[in-house]
């Protein structure tokens, strides 16, 4: 290296930066796991408080797979004839 | 799950796309104070750097599959590119920068009169260095003071290896002639 590239390199060291708040790393820790609890939350609250167009998706579930499953719509018992019908009046209402 | 010290970056990365919080810890102990280095390197300004780190380590958290592990390319650079983009993308939008000769004039009325002559060199210096263009200055940051091989800054730019070292020699052909037209490479 020529002395002049030496003489450049050790002038380009000269700027000095300061060094990160002791509590960069802490913070940055800290908001990840804040975030991993935040989304567990956020998805028990979609569980408990389910939106009508998730209702309405699960009707449209049951409802096909009542029409699907053959043991379903062959059950002789009353309860499970009336269920078969009013899934698929939900179904063909939606 | 406990995560052994002499896991490389890849593989805590790795461990992170899994959902390993002590693997991204382990990588935030690890590197947060060189991305902050190169971060204040390209904004001057200790809160911004910070929080551009922060910023790139949590979208790495929130979106670990990002990095892809079969492209070959190293944890480091390819979070490096990761904060680079956020940096630059951040100063195109923030408000225009305190024009680099008021950098210099406030810098030199901070001065204490302890070693004038080094601060007036160092204020010089990040003049200079402020008006370099963008991409050599980062070329200079990476090469020279974040230490990476060329291959690693050109990967990091997105540039040919040819197009980095021609950054990198104006670069420093710049500041050498402004650094001796001012006496300071006697």
């Amino acid at each position: 290296m020529m002395k002049e590239d030496v003489k450049l390199e050790e002038f380009l060291k000269l700027d000095e930066i300061p060094s990160p708040s002791p509590f960069l790393e802490q913070r940055i820790i800290a908001e990840s796991k804040a975030r991993r609890r935040v989304g567990l939350k956020d998805w028990l609250g979609q569980i408990w408080h389910p939106k009508p167009i998730l209702v309405l998706a699960i009707c449209l579930i049951l409802g096909f797979a009542a029409g699907l499953y053959p043991g379903f719509s062959q059950d002789t018992t009353r309860q499970n004839g009336e269920l078969y019908y009013l899934l698929h009046d939900v179904g063909a209402e939606l | 799950m406990v995560t052994e010290p002499s896991l490389s970056d890849e593989a805590l990365a790795g461990r992170v796309q899994e959902g390993d919080s002590q693997a991204f810890a382990a990588l935030v102990q690890r590197h947060a104070t060189r991305y902050f280095r190169l971060a204040y390197r390209i904004l001057r300004d200790q809160n911004e750097a910070e929080e551009m780190v922060q910023t790139a380590f949590l979208k790495f958290w929130d979106s670990p599959k990002k990095w892809n592990p079969n492209k070959q390319t190293r944890f480091t650079t390819w979070f490096y590119r990761v904060l680079v983009n956020q940096c630059l993308d951040h100063t195109k939008k923030k408000r225009p920068h305190l024009v680099d000769s008021e950098v210099y004039l406030n810098e030199k009325m901070q001065t204490t009169g302890i070693d004038l002559e080094l601060q007036e060199k160092q204020a010089s210096l990040r003049q200079w260095m402020g008006e370099l263009p963008e991409r050599q200055r980062l070329a200079l940051n990476l090469c020279f003071y974040e230490g990476l091989s060329n291959e690693e800054a050109a990967k990091v730019m997105g540039v040919k290896l040819k197009a980095l070292q021609s950054l990198l020699m104006r670069a420093k052909s710049t500041l050498k002639q402004k650094a001796e037209k001012a006496g300071y490479l006697e």
